[in-house]
């Protein structure tokens, strides 16, 4: 029980460009351009007509977005791989998460030798107002909705919990999301890549374009306290939310015995670990962390014979910065509490002990939510074979990794541990 | 007290009576809201109709500006927020809710703590051209 009945590597991981695209590329155009990358990333290349035996696809709702619901069959066309099965995986913003756990667990069955996994989400189809209810769907539609409740409305109320339990700051928060577009700046990839002073600097050049009196603003945190940075649901403002994203990810994944045909240096996928909780967030005794994540996270770590301290990096499910700080005590990196300190203690920084979200995160990568959890371990993938672009690459060899993927208020998690 | 089915519409129609009804089971005497037909704790079948008193505490809530369409239709906007909470009724189970309050008590951050002392008040939505809606909601105790 608990453990794999073979190896599993990844043995490619692509993605697109994550960002506004709609309606220049829709849902089929992204999938194509991650699917195009990843085959460019296998080494000694891949014909995936030939070789791969399974497609699992992770979207959440291309059915309130784009009015497309039975999205695996295109996407496998598209792959070239009729008339092998293909499925369409649902987990809210886990649900490429997930579709990577059933790829690995196919793999390690023994039933396939070559699995594709992938996400797409095109979410700027609709207005805002929209996608804020689309994503509302993944919570309780019957008891939440009609109370009020919206996603930074939900992620807002464990916010509130977890400062009045454990005195976490709007300054740890503000942290979170500094790190993450500083991380973002260096991703080609991200949906927004300009540090939060790029972005406090273009908003002071404008008013002074307008030719008014520039804000005195001496820092980021005062921008980030500022009207410019609106509460969206207090406590958590703007710059504390993903962003609406469309984009899509891939993961090719082969048995060891395979394994060697594409790569010399594949990346061991050595834990996997799924939770669930209460759809809604008011039936949990505690608001403050979630039970789903850290039993996939005590799953994925048991699994791969690893602890929380030998991870080197780890890609987070940051939907909102108060998620980072949960995730990070949830998987078991710091004690509840004491995550929002050590973020504004740098150690969750590209040169602190423990770098998380490398790729900007969720925050400024983007979170098209069904591409999310397969773009978290395209990350991974790049950093523990040194091949991270621009200036985000940790200057230290990454042996362990991990990544930690959330759909709704917690009601399912995802975790994954990598090994060289 | 009743024999009507434990569904969700159930509960929800026990609202135009100003009543918030869940379940109790009467082998373990779990009590669950909205009514459940299998007891979450003892997996029983034998559950009976219980009607909650109305009080409970706020534990945890945001204020929210960019809400959802249905509360925007309500008038709610980033100007005007609203306040989505969770509360612990008296009997022990949790569930969501608006938190309002008198005139513009809901735009004032000052006005909520966790642990505020609220009670029940269902609001009645009105939207053109449909039946008035009635939410649960709650207010200061």
């Amino acid at each position: 029980m608990g453990k794999l009945a073979r190896k599993v590597a990844m043995v490619g991981a692509g993605m697109s460009k994550f960002g506004a695209h709609f309606p220049i590329k829709q849902n089929r155009d992204l999938w194509q351009d991650a699917l195009i990358s990843t085959i460019n990333s296998v080494d000694n290349g891949v014909d995936l007509s030939k070789d791969v035996e399974e497609l699992y696809l992770g979207n959440f709702s291309a059915d309130l977005f784009n009015h497309e619901a039975h999205l695996a069959p295109l996407m496998a066309q598209l792959a070239g791989i009729l008339p092998k099965p293909a499925a369409r995986i649902e987990a809210a913003c886990s649900s490429s998460g997930i579709a990577l756990r059933y790829g690995v667990l196919a793999v390690a069955s023994g039933i396939h030798d070559v699995v594709l996994v992938g996400g797409v989400e095109t979410m700027t189809e609709v207005p805002t107002v929209d996608v804020t209810d689309s994503l509302a769907a993944a919570a309780d539609t019957r008891l939440e909705y009609p109370a009020g409740a919206t996603f930074p409305g939900l992620y807002a109320t464990v916010a509130t919990a977890h400062m009045h339990k454990h005195g976490t700051t709007d300054q740890h928060l503000f942290d979170v999301a500094i790190k993450n577009y500083e991380n973002g700046a260096e991703n080609p990839f991200a949906q927004v890549q300009n540090t939060i002073e790029q972005v406090m600097a273009a908003k002071i050049a404008k008013v002074k374009d307008q030719g008014k009196e520039p804000p005195a603003w001496n820092s980021p945190y005062d921008f980030l306290r500022s009207s410019s940075n609106p509460f969206i649901a207090n406590p958590l403002r703007l710059f504390d939310c993903s962003l609406v994203t469309d984009g899509a990810a891939c993961i090719l994944l082969a048995s060891e015995e395979v394994a060697k045909k594409y790569t010399d240096t594949p990346i061991w996928i050595t834990g996997t670990g799924q939770g669930s909780d209460t759809l809604s967030l008011h039936d949990r005794d505690s608001f403050t962390s979630f039970r789903s994540a850290r039993y996939a996270a005590e799953t994925a770590f048991k699994m791969s014979g690893l602890k929380p301290k030998d991870i080197q990096i780890a890609e987070v499910h940051d939907c909102f910065t108060i998620a980072e700080l949960v995730a990070l005590e949830d998987i078991g990196f710091y004690r509840p509490g004491e995550a929002g300190p050590a973020v504004s203690a740098g150690e969750t920084k590209r040169d602190g002990k423990l770098p998380i979200n490398t790729s900007g995160g969720l925050k400024t990568k983007g979170h098209p939510v069904g591409a999310t959890g397969t773009a978290q371990a395209v990350e991974v993938f790049k950093q523990m074979r040194g091949i991270a672009e621009r200036n985000r690459q940790v200057k230290f060899d990454v042996e362990r990794a991990l990544t930690h993927n959330v759909g709704g208020s917690g009601a399912t998690a995802v975790v994954h541990v990598y090994e060289k | 007290m009743t024999d009507k089915e434990f569904t969700i519409k159930n509960y929800f129609d026990f609202f135009n009576e100003g009543k918030l009804m869940g379940n109790k089971c009467t082998k373990c005497g779990t009590i669950h809201v909205p009514p459940k037909k299998l007891c979450n704790k003892c997996y029983g079948t034998e559950l009976e109709w219980f009607e909650f008193g109305g009080k409970g505490t706020l534990q945890s809530y945001s204020l929210i500006g960019v809400g959802a369409r249905y509360f925007a239709n309500q008038g709610y906007s980033i100007k005007k927020p609203y306040c989505f909470g969770v509360v612990k009724l008296e009997e022990g189970p949790h569930i969501s809710g608006h938190i309002v309050g008198p005139d513009d008590f809901e735009q004032h951050p000052d006005n909520f703590k966790v642990g505020l002392p609220v009670k029940i008040k269902f609001l009645t939505i009105e939207t053109e051209g449909k039946e008035p809606k009635i939410d649960l909601g709650f207010e200061p105790a």
